[in-house]
């Protein structure tokens, strides 16, 4: 894929994002769907870098527990731990990969 | 297949395989949802068939609740009747039609599982960009979309609450003398 290619990806990957951000905005109004709609935003954030091959092994890791995570509105404590498991998980590699790397 | 079994076996399926539905099968869903009880028989329904792959995305790209690639779409529409003041773009709203449109629903899902073909009712997405992508009248509004497809892979029935707890006779909270179901 040339860089303008994947520019161009990258650009169309956004706005389909972006489309699902601004219809879940409008149903989160009336709807209990914050969480879950949160999570998919964070999965198809994760797909969108695997298909520009720009993922780890880290992301692909995370979205798999995104992905177990979502549907857990039924067991919130449940739903809350596994998040908070992630949260960390997030928080070590930034200091680990990105603060460090500047 | 009894409609007992249907009831049992049916699941929202939000994971499909590959596989074109026939359009036979199609005109049997529809039909089913013709033939659904409406308050006074007002069947204040329109079926919009979606089956071509690049509207099958736009409507997904604004749907939340749209999960998987299915084969099909039934976007199912309420059709409100000019009223007394719709030169000003006033149609009169009748709740009613939301449960005629869950009935209607209903009988697609259940004819669609003696048929192998899985569903899913979805109500979370954008009802006004949805009526802009179909090119949909004022007094036209997609309220109800059922996806077609055939399942990958099996599906659970999530928790349901006993029967029990549901149930009450002749009044709010005197029990029913149920036998416990599994």
């Amino acid at each position: 894929m040339t860089c303008q290619d994947s520019l161009k990806a990258l650009k169309k990957g956004v706005f389909k994002i972006l489309c699902f951000i601004v219809t879940s905005a409008r149903g989160c109004v009336v709807d209990s769907y914050g969480p879950l709609r949160l999570l998919e935003t964070g999965n198809k954030l994760i797909e969108l870098l695997e298909a520009l091959d720009l993922s780890d092994e880290f992301l692909s890791k995370q979205r798999d527990k995104l992905n177990a995570v979502k549907f857990g509105s039924s067991d919130p404590e449940g739903m809350m731990r596994g998040l908070d498991d992630i949260c960390t998980e997030f928080a070590k590699e930034w200091r680990g990969k990105y603060q460090k790397a500047g | 297949m009894s409609v007992s079994d249907a009831i049992k076996a049916r699941r929202s399926v939000r994971q499909f395989a590959d596989g074109e539905i026939s359009k036979e099968n199609i005109l049997k869903l529809l039909d089913a949802g013709r033939l659904a009880p409406s308050g006074g028989n007002r069947q204040p329904w329109r079926f919009i068939l979606v089956n071509e792959a690049e509207n099958i995305e736009a409507i997904k790209l604004m749907s939340p609740g749209l999960y998987g690639v299915p084969s099909a779409l039934i976007v199912i529409c309420s059709f409100r009747e000019k009223g007394k003041d719709s030169e000003n773009g006033i149609y009169p709203i009748d709740p009613v039609m939301y449960m005629d449109i869950g009935m209607a629903a209903e009988n697609i899902m259940l004819l669609a599982v003696e048929l192998g073909i899985a569903t899913c009712a979805v109500r979370s997405f954008s009802q006004k960009a949805v009526q802009s992508l179909l090119e949909l009248p004022e007094n036209v509004s997609p309220e109800l979309i059922i996806t077609l497809g055939y399942k990958a892979g099996e599906v659970k029935m999530p928790s349901k609450k006993p029967l029990e707890d549901l149930v009450y006779s002749e009044r709010w909270g005197r029990t029913y003398d149920l036998p416990r179901f599994p």
